[in-house]
């Protein structure tokens, strides 16, 4: 009695166990973005952010901006929802980000690996590769925090990230969104040239998007025809508006906030 | 059997057991214990301890400040492996309300401090070989906690009805 039913009621800040309210997210979010499905072809505009951990009133003032903002599809956060790996760090941001209008996803980051989080996050938000197809743009959401797992060569898992890129059916161009980019000291090194080289041999490949760095940053650091992006963290109170239309056309807009 | 079951019985065994008259509440030990022996025994549920949790303590300053230890225990049902959790306390209670015919006082309001080191190999470490030194300034398992809670006591028992807390990482 004293210990069901109440979310006070704690046995561990590492346990996993989530409300039915604050779990499956991902898959409640994308059920959400398909009820309102953008012809392909048509222009696609959604916010880009990253890193919300512990910037909770930054969340909020982030919420707040976004839902004045005409056009948008939905709101991606590139990883590390939290800062502990705690499922309550996650659950938090949920209570600011569930005020959206639009829908949002998230990337597993490094600081949701930690202690036990990435069972939490799996609890809290669902898988942590998977992929969505909006407006004929193909979403391939992938796991690079190849620290949290030693470089052990099985994260980013490049045979399911070729997969996914073969898979072109219906699809205009496709977005790999990561947490840690390619070419920084968390990713493993052994698959950085794999993974790039993934990505430059699918035709349709727009962007890949990261987060982690806390920062933006646009470059090409693997010569033309890759292009990376890097969010800004909601700390620096700034987020990207991305448009994309045509093939791999695209347009950044940055909001402060 | 529940736990509220459970928290219930060493109460009952406790209280029957010390049963003193109605016009007498023992307040302290007749002989004075040697600093080293607890005070008290403790039972504990949930506020970040464990499922269930057993300790001993040692009161100071007319009972209301004490200092307690507890192992508790989480099971694999939670986490990823089942979880140890050894707490060190220190937590002052204002005001005690004496059960009539009773040793037993109701301590409805106890603030406090505690930290926390939790041992399971569910949890990955901040600090090893697949990181830089201070690539995470905390540990992934110490936590510290303040909070609240509620209980009642015995003369040599305490059973917490719960710690609701706010947290940070410790360091250790």
């Amino acid at each position: 009695m004293l210990l069901t039913g109440c979310e006070l009621i704690e046995f561990s800040p590492n346990q996993t166990s989530s409300p039915a309210a604050y779990s499956d997210l991902t898959a409640k979010n994308l059920a959400l973005l398909a009820q309102k499905q953008l012809p392909a072809g048509d222009t696609l505009r959604f916010v880009f952010t990253g890193d919300s951990q512990r910037f909770y009133s930054e969340a909020e003032d982030l919420v707040e901006s976004v839902n004045q903002q005409p056009g948008i599809a939905f709101l991606v956060v590139a990883g590390d929802i939290s800062d502990f790996g705690l499922g309550r760090e996650m659950r938090w941001v949920h209570d600011k980000l569930k005020h959206l209008r639009v829908p949002y996803l998230t990337m597993i980051g490094n600081h949701d690996h930690a202690a036990n989080g990435r069972l939490a996050y799996q609890e809290v938000f669902g898988p942590l590769n998977y992929v969505f197809t909006y407006a004929g743009t193909r979403f391939i959401m992938l796991n690079t925090n190849g620290r949290e797992y030693r470089f052990d060569g099985t994260v980013p898992n490049i045979s399911w990230l070729q997969q996914q890129l073969a898979d072109t059916a219906g699809v205009q161009r496709q977005v790999v969104i990561n947490h840690v980019p390619p070419m920084d000291e968390d990713f493993d090194r052994q698959l950085e040239q794999p993974y790039v080289q993934a990505l430059k041999a699918a035709p349709r490949v727009a962007l890949a998007l990261n987060g982690h760095r806390h920062d933006f940053g646009i470059d090409e650091p693997y010569g033309e025809g890759l292009t990376l992006i890097n969010s800004y963290a909601f700390e620096k109170r700034r987020y990207v508006i991305m448009t994309l239309w045509g093939n791999n056309q695209f347009k950044l807009k940055t909001v402060d906030f | 059997m529940s736990l509220a079951t459970l928290l219930l019985l060493p109460l009952a065994a406790l209280g029957s057991r010390r049963a003193v008259p109605t016009d007498t509440v023992p307040l302290a030990p007749a002989a004075p214990l040697r600093w080293y022996v607890p005070s008290h025994l403790l039972l504990h549920t949930a506020g970040g301890q464990g499922l269930a949790a057993v300790g001993a303590g040692w009161r100071a300053c007319h009972n209301r400040l004490a200092l307690e230890t507890l192992a508790g225990y989480l099971p694999k049902q939670y986490s990823i492996t089942p979880m140890g959790i050894f707490t060190a306390k220190i937590s002052y209670t204002p005001w005690q309300l004496p059960l009539k015919a009773t040793a037993w006082r109701v301590q409805p309001f106890t603030v406090g401090a505690f930290t926390s080191y939790s041992a399971s190999r569910g949890l990955t470490t901040t600090r090893g070989s697949k990181y830089d030194d201070d690539y995470y300034w905390w540990s992934s398992h110490t936590h510290t906690h303040r909070g609240i809670c509620g209980r009642q006591r015995g003369p040599r028992f305490s059973a917490y009805q719960a710690w609701s807390s706010s947290f940070s990482h410790g360091l250790l």
